[in-house]
This record gives C-alpha cells, structure tokens and sequence, in this order.
C-alpha cells in the first residue's frame, strides 16, 4: 500500500512542472453592485422611469474597460454598454430571427448559406450606436431608428470543412458582412472527466 | 426549464433518500483526490490521463457504532482517447485500472458527452458504461448517467481567477453475477479557475448504494479535483 501512496504522490508532483504552462490572456467580467456606477449612466438607464431592475457588470480586457447594464423590458434582452466615465458607447437588443426585415433575414440566409455546409443561429443581438437623447423613447421604440448605425451580431453555430465551431459574425444595417470572428470554447474537462 | 426541472427531481431523490436510512444503514467518511490531465491532439482528438486515490477514516452504522480508522482504500488510474463530434461533444474510450491491497481490477471505459452553455451556467450530460474485469471477483457491467452543472459565482461566465459552483448528479446501474445494484452519487463542489487549463474544484460526493434490497451504503467523500490541461 505505501508503494501505491509514493505513486500517486509522484504522479500528481509531476502534474506541478505544467502549472506554469498555464494560458496568459486577460479578460474578465464581474457583477458590481449600483452604488458603484458611475452616476452619468445609473441616470442614463433609469431617466426612462421604468423599475428594470437591471444588473450591472464590469467588464475588463486588455482593449479596455467599460460597465455594462442588463435587463429584460417587454420580452426583450437589453445590454447598454458605458465606458468607465459613465457615457454611452452602445445599446444592445436580443432580437428573434422572425422580428427582422424581410429583405435582411434574405440576406443573411444566403450569406451563411454561402459559407457553411450546415449552420444553425443561436443568438441575435442588434447593436444601435450612436447618439441616444432619450432612453425611454428608445425602448418604448417611438424613435428608435434615426441617428442610429445600426449592426446585426449573430452567434451562429456552423459547420466548416466538416468541422463544427461556434463563431460570433456582424453584418451591417443592409446585411453586408462586416466581420466573423470564431469563439473560443472554454475548457469543458471539468464536465466531461 | 431543463434547469428548474432538474433541481425539482433531484430535491424529490433527496427527500425520498431520507427514508432508504435507517438504523442498519452504513456509512463510511473519507476522501477522494483526483488529478485530471487533459491533452488535445489533431483532428479533435484528445487524451486524458486521471489519477484517484481513495482514503478511509471513519465508518459505522447510524445505529450508533463507529470506527475510526485511517485506511487507504485504492488508486485508480486511467487514459482516455475522446473524438471531438459536433460543437461540444464528444465521444470517449478508455481503460482504468484499480489497484487495491491484493487486487487489481481492470476496466474498459466508454462514454459520451453534451455539454451546453446557456446564458448563465453550462450544463453537460455524460452517458458511460465500464466493464470490470478481475481474476478474483465476476465481471461487472455498469451503465451510467450523469447530469452536471457549473454556475459562476460572479458575473455571467466563469473567467479565471474567479469561483464557481458544480453539482454532479449520476446513476449508476450495476450488473454482477445476475444481481443488479443501482448507486446514486451528489457532489456540490467549489471550483477556482487559476487560469482556463487549470481549475481546483473541493466538495462533497455523497454516494448511497444496496439500498433497494439491503440496509443502505451511504460514503462521504472529501472530494478535491484538480484539472489541468497541458
């Protein structure tokens, strides 16, 4: 029995020479509580008067920092990106595929069906950036297109040279294609072993 | 609404363990170190390489008798070959071997998993089967299931240098010498990602066993896992 002790020892002490091997990149999201906010966008969300009992997030990576506030209102997913000054940089809506311009969901179809074998859409998220005067005529959509430029970032789940990835892809107002990037799955072993 | 479902019958299975105790039942408190190294080679294939040590130090009836006495039980030690299939699945074999004080058991391992990630937690399903082979004791077939989910702690993801939450829930079906035994196993664990290759997870696993025709074997392992990717 002590033989099969030294074993195990040895073999999980061997594990400590790869520790230092481990991945360098930086990027983190953390929930903060309102009362560290700054006051610019607390006022911006809540200047709608409605209670959306949004969450807030700091969000840090090495292009930079910024405050994120989520919530849902009528059904609908909102993300409301601020820098750390409190002004506004984006304003994100979880929109079904259905919801969208006829013409544009056209587009898309054959943009992604020129690219992949087989894909499925798993998320969509329309990104309005640009001035926003009032957030309450925003959401309640009475002025929501003006000013705005408007992008459509899509998580699609597709299908490549027989392999499956997952990549997150932006077209712009009329469906071009603006970028595709892959995302990186996180380490699942944790779940599977 | 997998979620809520899931916690729904899983607190219905804890309610109804409670009446599988009685006084005969057993219990045995120990540990359970792991250490899991995972490789990926080409092609979505990868290799896994686990070892587990189990250590005994208390054991009794709940009728009141009790033991206290510091046993190590056995190593296992394992290598798996898995086949990215889809996004997030895979397909697994593999061979383990248990070494215990005057025995050594062999084991041929097969599994598949689903792991999906939802807004605020992953979720992954594994489906497994072992057949043990030793010199001294029949072949045992099992088949299992487990369910787990990972939750952070902050935030929406788990991102490194923060915490999470883990809970496995399996069932085990065990087939031997025309018997049939079913295990049930619950493990809360705490993790901490060091970085995305390299996370600690410490908890509880509760095991309960032979209850369906004999006095329940409860254990209580001290479970800490360490996952490294390499």
């Amino acid at each position: 029995m002590n033989r099969l002790k030294f074993l195990w020892l040895f073999l999980s002490a061997t594990c400590l020479v790869f520790v230092s091997q481990a991945q360098t990149k930086f990027e983190k999201e953390y929930r903060i509580n309102p009362e560290e906010v700054p006051e610019k966008a607390f006022q911006f969300i809540h200047s709608a008067n409605n209670d959306f009992s949004e969450k807030w997030y700091f969000e840090e990576n090495l292009e930079g920092n910024s405050i994120e506030a989520k919530f849902k209102y009528n059904r609908k997913k909102y993300s409301v990106e601020f820098d750390t000054l409190g002004n506004l940089l984006d304003v994100e809506v979880e929109s079904p595929f259905k919801d969208l311009p006829e013409n544009l969901q056209a587009t898309l179809q054959n943009s992604l069906q020129n690219t992949y074998s087989k894909f499925t859409i798993r998320k969509i998220q329309v990104q309005y950036s640009g001035t926003v005067n009032s957030f309450a005529d925003f959401i309640t959509e009475s002025n929501q297109t003006e000013n705005y430029t408007i992008y459509y970032e899509l998580v699609v789940k597709g299908k490549k040279n027989r392999q499956w990835n997952l990549y997150e892809i932006t077209f712009g107002n009329a469906g071009e294609l603006i970028s595709t990037d892959k995302i990186v799955l996180r380490n699942t072993d944790n779940l599977e072993f | 609404m997998n979620f809520k479902i899931h916690i729904i019958a899983l607190l219905g299975l804890l309610l109804m363990n409670v009446s599988w105790v009685n006084a005969q039942s057993t219990y045995r408190i120990g540990s359970m170190p792991s250490v899991n190294v995972s490789k990926d080679l080409t092609n979505g294939l990868g290799l896994n390489f686990k070892t587990e040590s189990r250590q005994s130090y208390f054991t009794g009836t709940f009728s009141g008798e009790s033991s206290a006495k510091i046993d190590y039980l056995l190593t296992d030690l394992s290598v798996i070959l898995s086949k990215k299939v889809g996004l997030n699945n895979k397909l697994a074999g593999g061979y383990l071997v248990r070494l215990r004080s005057g025995q050594t058991i062999h084991k041929a391992v097969q599994q598949f998993t689903l792991v999906r990630k939802y807004t605020t937690f992953r979720l992954a399903h594994r489906f497994a089967a072992d057949q043990a082979f030793s010199s001294n004791i029949p072949t045992e077939l099992r088949i299992r299931y487990r369910v787990t989910s990972e939750f952070p702690l902050n935030g929406e993801e788990v991102d490194p240098r923060e915490m999470y939450l883990k809970v496995n829930n399996e069932y085990l079906n065990a087939f031997q010498d025309g018997e049939y035994d079913l295990e049930i196993r619950l493990a809360p664990l705490l993790g901490y990602v060091f970085a995305d290759k390299n996370k600690f997870e410490f908890g509880v696993d509760y095991r309960v066993s032979s209850f369906l025709d004999s006095p329940a074997r409860n254990s209580f392992w001290v479970s800490l896992n360490w996952y490294l990717k390499i």
